[in-house]
C-alpha cells in the first residue's frame, strides 16, 4: 500500500480553477491535506472492520483525488508546489519543538526561493498558514523578520509602505513604553 | 467550486454553510451500517476544503491584525471589502473563534442528545455503535476545525482558559457529559453481564466489550493537560465495579467447585481460571487492571482457600506427584505471603520423612537379622540373638545402607525443590534445614532415651562409609554406587563435623599404616574436598598424617639403601622393612607400654633403624607401637611341590609363628616365655590360626587356649584354597574379653611365680577393659576435650580483641565461631568460661553480666 500511496496522484485546484497534479507525498507537505488523505482514506478505510472488500481498498489508494484549494491563486500555488517538490526528501525540525524551529537559520535555497516581490512573499506566507505548511511558514516569517531587524521605524515604514497614522504624542508614548527594547 | 463561500464576516452565513458538512462528518443519519460505506465518502475532498476554508476565512478575517498586510493582498479571490479592514485594525491582536466554537459546542450537545436506541439493541450495543462512529467523526471534525484549533483554541488555553478544548476533545467531553455520565451505570452493568456470560463459558461479542471499555479510557481527559490521558473515569466508573464483581463471582464459584470436587482438581481449575483471566480475557481491560485483578483473583481463589491448599500440599508430597506439587506451588507463589508457611510445612514434612525412612530401614534390618538367626542355628549368631538389643542392631547396620538412605531422602526432595519450586530460596533453605535435622538426629543416630549430651552416630557412619569407599576390598561390587559426592553431600549437613573428623582420622590411620587404601589419589581428593568445604584447619591433622606416611616412605628407601651397604648385609639379617614414623599428636594411636620380646629375626633391623633415625633427628623420642605392626611371612608348609603360602599377620602373631621354626609343638607357657606377650595377646593372636586350622590346639576349645599346658602344633602339610591368607584381620579382642574376665583370677594364680608377668597381665587387663568400654566413648571423651579447648581458645581470642563483653554476646560469638565444627551447647561454653576464670584469663565484672579479659 505504501508504494501505491507514494505514487498516488493528487490534483490541487487553485482559486482560479487551474489544476496542479502532484504526487501524494508532495501534497502531504500540507498538514491540512495530509489530515484528510491519511485519516479519511487509509486510516478510516482500514478501520472499517471487515466490511471493506479488497477492491475498494485498491481503488482508494490508486484513484486520483481532487482537492480544491480555493484560497490560493495559481501563481502562488505554483510556487508552493515548486517548494514542496524541492523539499521532497527534506526533513524539518520537529513540529512541536518550538525552540529548534525558531533558532534554525533559513535554508539557503529557501532564501533564494523567497527573493520575490513583497506581495508574492506575503501571499506565500498566507498560503503556508492556510495549508498548514510549517517549514515554509517559518521560512517566510523569518525572511520578513530580517527585513525589520535593525531598522528605524522610518525605514520600516518605507519598506512596507506604511502610512504613519500616529500623532506625535502617541508616538512618544509608545517610544517610552518600549524604551527597554531600544538597542543602545 | 460547487458552492459559493459565505461572506467571511457573517457568522450565521458561515455556520449555515458549514453545518451540513458537520452533520455529514458526524453521521447524521442513524444508520448502524456506516462502516460498510467507504469512509472517504462521508465527506468529499471538496466539502472538506470548503468547510475548512469557510472557518479559516471567518477566523482570519476577524483576526486580521495588519491592515497593510491585507492591503497588499486585497485582490484575493475571496475578496474582502474595506469595511472589514477598518474593523479589524482596531482589534489588532484579538483572535477570533469563540462564536463559532460556541455554536459547535451547542450543536454537539443537541446532536448527541438526539441519539436514540433501537428497540432491538441493548444499551451496550447502542453505545458501542454510536461511539465507534462518533470517535471517527470527532477526529474528522478536528481536522476541519484545524485552523481554529491552531490559533484560537491554543491562545485561549495558553491564556489559562481550561474549559476550552480542541475540537476532538470537545467532542469527547460533550459525549461524556451528555451521554456517558447519565448512563454509565447501565453500561457497566451490561458489560459485567457480558463478562459473566463469558466466564460461565458462553460466547459473547468481544468487540463490543473491548470498544466500550476503551471508551472509559478515552474519556479520561485531564482539562489541565490534554496530552495526558488519565484513568480516572476508567478506574472510578468501571474498574471498581469490575473488581468487586470478579470477587463475588469467583468467591461463589470456588466455593461451589470445592463442594463437589477434590482440592487437587481445584488447583488445576484455579490455574485455568487465572490463565484465562490474565490471558485471553486481559485484552478487555486496560493494563492498569492487571495488578488489582491479579490481587483479587489471588485473594479469592488462593488466599481464601489457603488452609485446604496447605493440607493438600502434604497429601501431594506423600504422593511425590511432581506435576501436582508444581501446580500447587505455582498457585501459592502468586501470593508471596503464603510461601513462608508452605516452606515451613515442607521443612517439617521432609524432616519427618527422613526420620521415618531411617526408622523403616532399622526395622527392616531388624527383621532380616531375626530371619537369618532363625534360618541358621549358628552358635555365633545365637549369641548375638541373646544380646539382641538395639545396640547390636546398630552395630550391624551397614554404613552404606544408612548413608544411601539419607541421600535418597535428600535427593527425592532436592528434585522436588528443583523441579517443583524452581529452587525458590525459601524452599532450598527449608530443605537444608530439614536435611540437617534428620541427618543428625533420627532413630539410629540418636536412639530414643539417649542422653542429651550424646553425639549423633551419623558422623561415625559417614566416616565408615568413607572407609569402605577408600579401602581395598575383596568385594569390589559393594563400591559400585558409592561416591565422594555422597560423602560431601552428607558432610555438608553434619552438625558435629569434629566428630566426623575424629572418626575419619581413626579409620584413615588404619588405612595408611596397613596400606589398605585403594589409592593415594583418592585419599587426597577426598581430603581436598573436605578442606574446600570446611577449612585448612579442619583437615590439618589428616594432611599431616598423610605427610608422615610420605616421609616414612623416604625413610624406608634410605634405610633399605643403608642396610644394603652394610658389610654384613644379608636379606635374612635385614628382611625388608617398612617403617612408619608418626607424629604422636596427629595420629589417633595412643602409646601403651606392651610387654613383648622382639623376635631375634628382626632385631638387627630394629636396632639399625632406631640408630639411623636418632642420628638424623637427635632429640626425637621414638616409641614403638608394637601392637600395630604387621608382617608378611612366607611359609613353605604346604604339600611338597606346592608353592609356599604367604601369610599376613600381626607382629605378635609373627613372633608366635617364628617359635615353630625351632619346635613343632609348643605350650602356652612356652609361647609366653618366647614372646614375652601376655596371655590375653597370645590368645587373641592364636584364635585366627586355630580358626583357619593352621594351628592345632590340644585340648581344643576356646576356654582351653589360656591354660598354660595347652599344646599348639602347626598343621603340616597345611591345606588351604588360597596361597595368600590374612590372619591379622581376624583378631577380635572382645571375643575373649568375657573369658578373660572369668579366668583372670586363674591366670594370675598360675603365673604367680613370675612377678613381672603378673604385673603385665594386670596392666593389659586394664587396658583391654579400657578399650572395651570405649572405642566410641574414647572418641567422645576426646571430642569433649577438643571442644573444650576449642571454645577456650575461641573465648580468649574474642576477649583479647574486645576486652570486655556481656555474657550473651560472648556466648553468641562463640557459637558462631564453632558453627563450622560442631554445635556449641551453652553449658559447654559456660564450662569453658568458668575454666578460663579459674585460670585467670577472665574475671567477672561488677555489673554481674560481663567478663573482662586479663592480660
Amino acid at each position: 500500500m505504501s508504494d501505491a500511496k507514494k505514487t498516488q496522484q493528487v490534483v490541487l485546484v487553485s482559486g482560479e480553477g487551474e489544476q496542479f497534479s502532484v504526487d501524494r507525498a508532495i501534497a502531504e507537505r500540507s498538514i491540512l491535506l495530509k489530515n484528510y488523505l491519511n485519516d479519511m482514506h487509509d486510516h478510516a478505510a482500514s478501520d472499517s472492520d471487515s466490511d471493506s472488500d479488497s477492491e475498494s481498498n485498491h481503488e482508494s489508494s490508486t484513484e486520483t483525488i481532487t482537492m480544491p484549494v480555493p484560497n490560493v491563486r495559481s501563481s502562488v500555488l505554483g510556487k508552493i508546489v515548486e517548494w514542496a517538490e524541492h523539499h521532497r526528501g527534506s526533513t524539518f525540525p520537529d513540529e512541536d519543538d518550538d525552540d529548534s524551529r525558531k533558532s534554525a537559520p533559513v535554508d539557503a535555497w529557501d532564501r533564494e526561493f523567497l527573493k520575490v516581490d513583497q506581495e508574492m512573499l506575503y501571499e506565500i506566507i498566507l498560503a503556508a498558514n492556510y495549508l498548514n505548511i510549517k517549514p515554509l511558514l517559518d521560512a517566510g516569517c523569518k525572511v520578513v523578520a530580517e527585513m525589520i531587524r535593525g531598522r528605524s521605524p522610518e525605514e520600516i515604514r518605507r519598506t512596507f509602505n506604511i502610512v504613519n497614522d500616529f500623532t506625535p504624542e502617541e508616538e512618544a508614548a509608545i517610544r517610552r513604553e518600549n524604551e527597554w527594547a531600544e538597542d543602545r | 467550486m460547487s458552492e459559493i463561500l459565505p461572506r467571511s464576516d457573517d457568522l450565521d452565513a458561515t455556520w449555515s454553510f458549514i453545518e451540513p458538512g458537520i452533520r455529514q462528518i458526524l453521521g447524521a443519519d442513524d444508520s448502524s451500517s456506516f462502516s460498510t460505506k467507504r469512509v472517504s465518502k462521508i465527506l468529499s475532498p471538496t466539502m472538506y476544503m470548503e468547510v475548512y476554508t469557510a472557518i479559516y476565512n471567518y477566523c482570519v478575517n476577524k483576526s486580521r491584525s495588519s491592515g497593510q498586510l491585507h492591503h497588499n493582498s486585497n485582490n484575493h479571490t475571496h475578496g474582502m471589502d474595506s469595511s472589514t479592514i477598518k474593523q479589524s485594525t482596531n482589534q489588532s491582536s484579538i483572535l477570533v473563534g469563540s462564536e463559532i466554537y460556541c455554536k459547535l459546542n451547542e450543536y454537539l450537545k443537541s446532536y448527541i442528545t438526539s441519539f436514540k436506541k433501537n428497540k432491538d439493541e441493548s444499551f451496550l450495543q447502542f453505545y458501542v455503535r454510536r461511539w465507534k462512529r462518533f470517535t471517527i467523526g470527532a477526529i474528522f471534525l478536528n481536522h476541519a476545525f484545524d485552523y481554529m484549533n491552531r490559533y484560537w483554541v491554543q491562545k485561549e488555553r495558553s491564556d489559562g482558559k481550561r474549559d476550552i478544548f480542541d475540537v476532538n476533545t470537545l467532542c469527547l467531553m460533550t459525549w461524556k457529559k451528555v451521554l456517558f455520565d447519565q448512563n454509565y451505570e447501565l453500561l457497566v452493568k451490561e458489560i459485567l453481564e457480558q463478562i459473566t456470560i463469558e466466564r460461565d463459558g458462553g460466547i459473547i461479542k468481544k468487540n463490543n466489550i473491548t470498544t466500550a471499555i476503551k471508551s472509559f479510557v478515552a474519556l479520561g481527559i485531564d482539562p489541565q493537560d490534554l496530552k495526558k490521558l488519565n484513568l480516572n473515569v476508567y478506574i472510578q466508573n468501571f474498574e471498581k465495579s469490575f473488581l468487586s464483581n470478579t470477587r463475588d463471582y469467583y468467591t461463589q464459584y470456588s466455593n461451589d467447585y470445592l463442594s463437589n470436587h477434590s482440592v487437587t482438581e481445584y488447583i488445576f481449575q484455579a490455574h485455568e481460571i487465572i490463565l484465562k483471566e490474565e490471558g485471553a480475557m486481559s485484552m478487555y481491560w486496560d493494563d492498569h487492571t492487571r495488578k488489582p485483578l491479579s490481587e483479587t483473583l489471588n485473594s479469592v481463589l488462593i488466599v481464601d482457600h489457603a488452609p485446604s491448599l496447605q493440607d493438600e500440599f502434604l497429601v501431594l508430597l506423600d504422593s511425590r506427584d511432581q506435576a501436582k506439587i508444581t501446580a500447587l506451588y505455582n498457585l501459592m507463589q502468586r501470593d508471596f505471603v503464603l510461601l513462608p508457611e508452605l516452606a515451613s510445612k515442607f521443612e517439617t514434612y521432609v524432616k519427618k520423612a527422613g526420620e521415618n525412612e531411617i526408622s523403616e530401614l532399622l526395622s527392616i534390618h531388624k527383621a532380616e537379622l531375626l530371619k537369618t538367626m532363625n534360618d541358621h542355628s549358628n552358635p555365633n549368631i545365637k549369641k548375638q540373638q541373646q544380646n539382641n538389643n538395639n545396640h547390636s542392631i546398630n552395630q550391624s547396620l551397614a554404613p552404606k545402607d544408612y548413608i544411601k538412605k539419607l541421600i535418597k531422602v535428600h535427593d527425592t526432595f532436592f528434585n522436588i525443590t528443583n523441579n517443583c519450586f524452581l529452587n525458590d530460596p525459601l524452599f532450598t533453605k527449608a530443605l537444608d534445614n530439614a536435611c540437617r535435622a534428620f541427618v543428625n538426629s533420627n532413630e539410629f543416630a540418636l536412639p530414643q532415651g539417649s542422653p542429651r549430651s550424646a553425639t549423633s552416630k551419623t558422623p561415625e557412619m559417614l566416616a565408615k562409609y568413607c572407609d569402605q569407599l577408600l579401602k581395598k576390598s575383596t568385594k569390589p561390587e559393594i563400591l559400585e554406587d558409592m561416591s565422594v559426592d555422597d560423602v560431601m553431600m552428607i558432610f555438608k549437613f553434619l552438625t558435629d563435623k569434629d566428630a566426623f573428623e575424629s572418626h575419619y582420622r581413626r579409620l584413615f590411620a588404619k588405612r595408611l599404616i596397613h596400606g589398605t587404601s585403594t589409592s593415594d589419589t583418592n585419599e587426597e581428593m577426598i581430603i581436598q574436598r573436605l578442606q574446600n568445604e570446611n577449612s585448612m584447619e579442619y583437615t590439618g591433622k589428616i594432611t599431616k598424617m598423610f605427610q608422615d606416611v610420605r616421609i616414612s616412605k623416604i625413610l624406608e628407601e634410605d634405610f633399605d639403601k643403608a642396610v644394603k651397604g652394610l658389610p654384613d648385609y644379608t636379606r635374612n639379617k635385614f628382611p625388608s622393612t617398612q617403617p612408619f614414623i608418626l607424629a604422636e599428636t596427629m595420629w589417633p594411636f595412643s602409646y601403651q607400654k606392651v610387654d613383648f620380646i622382639l623376635p631375634k629375626e628382626i632385631q638387627p633391623s630394629h636396632k639399625k633403624l632406631a640408630e639411623m633415625y636418632q642420628d638424623k633427628h637427635s632429640g626425637r623420642i621414638l616409641k614403638w607401637l608394637w601392637p600395630l605392626c604387621r608382617a608378611e611371612l612366607k611359609a613353605d608348609i604346604g604339600k611338597p611341590g606346592r608353592p609356599p603360602f604367604h601369610f599376613t599377620v600381626t607382629l605378635f602373631q609373627m613372633s608366635i609363628l617364628l617359635l615353630f621354626n625351632d619346635n613343632d609343638r609348643v605350650t602356652l607357657s612356652q609361647i609366653h616365655e618366647g614372646t614375652g606377650l601376655t596371655v590375653q595377646n597370645i590368645a587373641a593372636a592364636l584364635v585366627p590360626f586355630i580358626k583357619f586350622k593352621l594351628i592345632i590346639q590340644n585340648p581344643p576349645g576356646l576356654e582351653n587356649i589360656i591354660k598354660p599346658e595347652t599344646q599348639f602344633a602347626i598343621a603340616r602339610p597345611y591345606k588351604a584354597l588360597k596361597t595368600k591368607i590374612n590372619f591379622a584381620g581376624g583378631i577380635k579382642n572382645d571375643v575373649l574379653s568375657i573369658l578373660d574376665r572369668k579366668n583372670a583370677q586363674n591366670l594370675n594364680n598360675s603365673n604367680n611365680n613370675n612377678n613381672n608377668d603378673n604385673n603385665n597381665t594386670g596392666n593389659n587387663m586394664n587396658s583391654t577393659d579400657d578399650k572395651d568400654l570405649t572405642e566410641n566413648e574414647k572418641i567422645e571423651k576426646e571430642l569433649a576435650t577438643e571442644r573444650q579447648m576449642f571454645l577456650e581458645a575461641c573465648i580468649v581470642r574474642i576477649m583479647k580483641a574486645k576486652r570486655q563483653l556481656p555474657h550473651t554476646t560472648l556466648v553468641n560469638e562463640c557459637m558462631a565461631q564453632a558453627h563450622q565444627r560442631f554445635v556449641a551447647k551453652i553449658s559447654m561454653i559456660k564450662r569453658a568460661i568458668d575454666s578460663l576464670i579459674q585460670k585467670e584469663y577472665l574475671e567477672r565484672c561488677n555489673d554481674g553480666e560481663s567478663y573482662r579479659y586479663l592480660a
